[in-house]
């Protein structure tokens, strides 16, 4: 009952901080917006083009707005001292920290989800398809961000940094990214929603929920010391 | 155990024969202290000596280079882990700019299983009812600090570690700190407190660290 209570605390906090002032919660979803918006200037407006590509830029813009929010994920609870005061609660580490990425997501990755599917108009993706592609999108993030985490935690006392944290994410992004635009790419050319990358992208994600909360939680108790 | 009501803390702390390092310096070496329900430490030494690290030891942050820290209590369950029994106030304040006191105090009081409708009269205690619907940002020093003692009180742990408590306080915020103390002290509680000037109000043990007898090679 109060681990369930300090959980929901937890998620709460981390919602209410993203969205109050200074928090960046939009950030993220103004980042992929913005880059989403370039892309039939850079690529051109041509539907048979961009119509190819748009469902692969999607992932793309995903992958690099999620990477934008994960700085501060734990930086500026190590810097205040809350790191230390959460390590002293009776709640599990890793638990916390899930909770945390969890409430990280409500707050940054839902507002980008829900702009998601102008954005998929914007790139000629087929209307047909832009609904099951953005819940493809949604799986997606919430795996893109538990896996961003353990290098958020990773690099959390590094002053500025994201450069760090980007190295050490990108290539663990590899896989989601990868058969997540393959379901992408399959749902474009007419194929089942629950596709095989699908699938395995679905994959990626529940270990990643059960692995990545307990390396987060393993890297950040190295900072407290 | 979230009552109002006060009751008696029974934890004892025993440090044996501890050495704790920063980098290639070491800090401490051969520490041994126990204390008792009731025992008031003010841990003293210049800049670097020690003091934070060795509180942090305590609480479980640092991993201490040799030596065993025992909490133990006379009756009830075993102390599994080191939050159980201890609250932490460190030289950082962990007050969020954005977010109004009171919600931040009843984050704290969710996430230790306190009682939340203690949270307005615990900010009534260190005398901040005026300031909870403000945002963490535009507090005081002095303020924040008030804020992280209504946590402690929240909490409600047997012992208290405190780095430099007094520090940003006026002379009425020292004199609240000196009352808390000396409740605390009465209830059985333990406090170990790195300081440079006497602590308030309370008389303590004083244990001078970076000193001959403190096993510290200065």
């Amino acid at each position: 009952m109060s681990l369930a209570r300090a959980c929901l605390a937890i998620l709460t906090r981390e919602v209410r901080l993203g969205w109050g002032a200074g928090g960046g919660a939009l950030l993220s979803a103004s980042f992929f917006a913005g880059s989403v918006m370039v892309a039939p200037f850079a690529l051109g407006p041509a539907p048979d083009t961009l119509g190819k590509i748009g469902p692969g830029y999607l992932w793309l813009a995903l992958t690099l707005a999620s990477l934008v929010s994960l700085e501060r994920l734990f930086q500026a609870d190590l810097e205040d001292g809350t790191l230390d005061q959460m390590l002293l609660s009776p709640v599990p580490p890793s638990l916390q920290v899930l909770c945390k990425i969890l409430g990280q997501w409500l707050a940054t990755a839902v507002p980008l989800l829900v702009i998601s599917p102008i954005a998929a108009l914007l790139v000629r993706v087929e209307p047909a398809v832009i609904l099951p592609l953005c819940l493809q999108l949604a799986v997606g993030s919430l795996g893109l961000f538990l896996i961003g985490a353990i290098g958020a935690a990773l690099g959390a006392s590094v002053r500025r940094g994201g450069l760090l944290v980007a190295l050490v994410v990108l290539p663990l992004y590899a896989p989601s990214v990868i058969f997540g635009a393959s379901a992408a790419a399959a749902l474009a050319t007419g194929g089942d929603f629950l596709s095989q990358p699908f699938l395995f992208l679905c994959a990626l994600v529940l270990a990643a929920l059960a692995f990545a909360p307990v390396a987060a939680a393993a890297a950040v108790r190295l900072h407290v010391d | 155990m979230t009552g109002a009501r006060p009751h008696q803390h029974d934890v004892r702390l025993q440090i044996a024969g501890l050495d704790l390092q920063r980098g290639f310096r070491r800090l401490v070496t051969g520490f041994d202290l126990t204390c008792a329900p009731g025992d008031i430490i003010a841990l003293q030494g210049p800049n670097g000596s020690g003091k934070t690290t060795l509180l942090r030891a305590i609480a479980g942050f640092h991993t201490a280079a040799a030596g065993r820290i025992t909490l133990s209590r006379t009756q009830g369950a075993q102390i599994e882990e080191a939050g159980e029994v201890l609250s932490f106030l460190g030289h950082q304040d962990p007050i969020k700019a954005g977010e109004k006191l009171i919600d931040q105090l009843c984050f704290w009081a969710d996430l230790c299983g306190a009682n939340r409708e203690r949270v307005r009269d615990t900010l009534a205690r260190v005398g901040l009812t005026k300031q909870a619907d403000l945002q963490g940002g535009v507090l005081s020093a002095g303020q924040r600090k008030r804020a992280a003692l209504a946590r402690l009180l929240l909490e409600d742990r047997a012992i208290w570690l405190l780095d430099e408590p007094a520090s940003p306080l006026d002379q009425e915020g020292r004199a609240l700190l000196g009352t808390l103390l000396d409740q605390h002290a009465k209830q059985g509680g333990i406090i170990l407190a790195a300081v440079h000037d006497p602590l308030p109000g309370v008389s303590a043990r004083v244990l001078n660290l970076g000193t001959v007898e403190s096993g510290v090679a200065a």
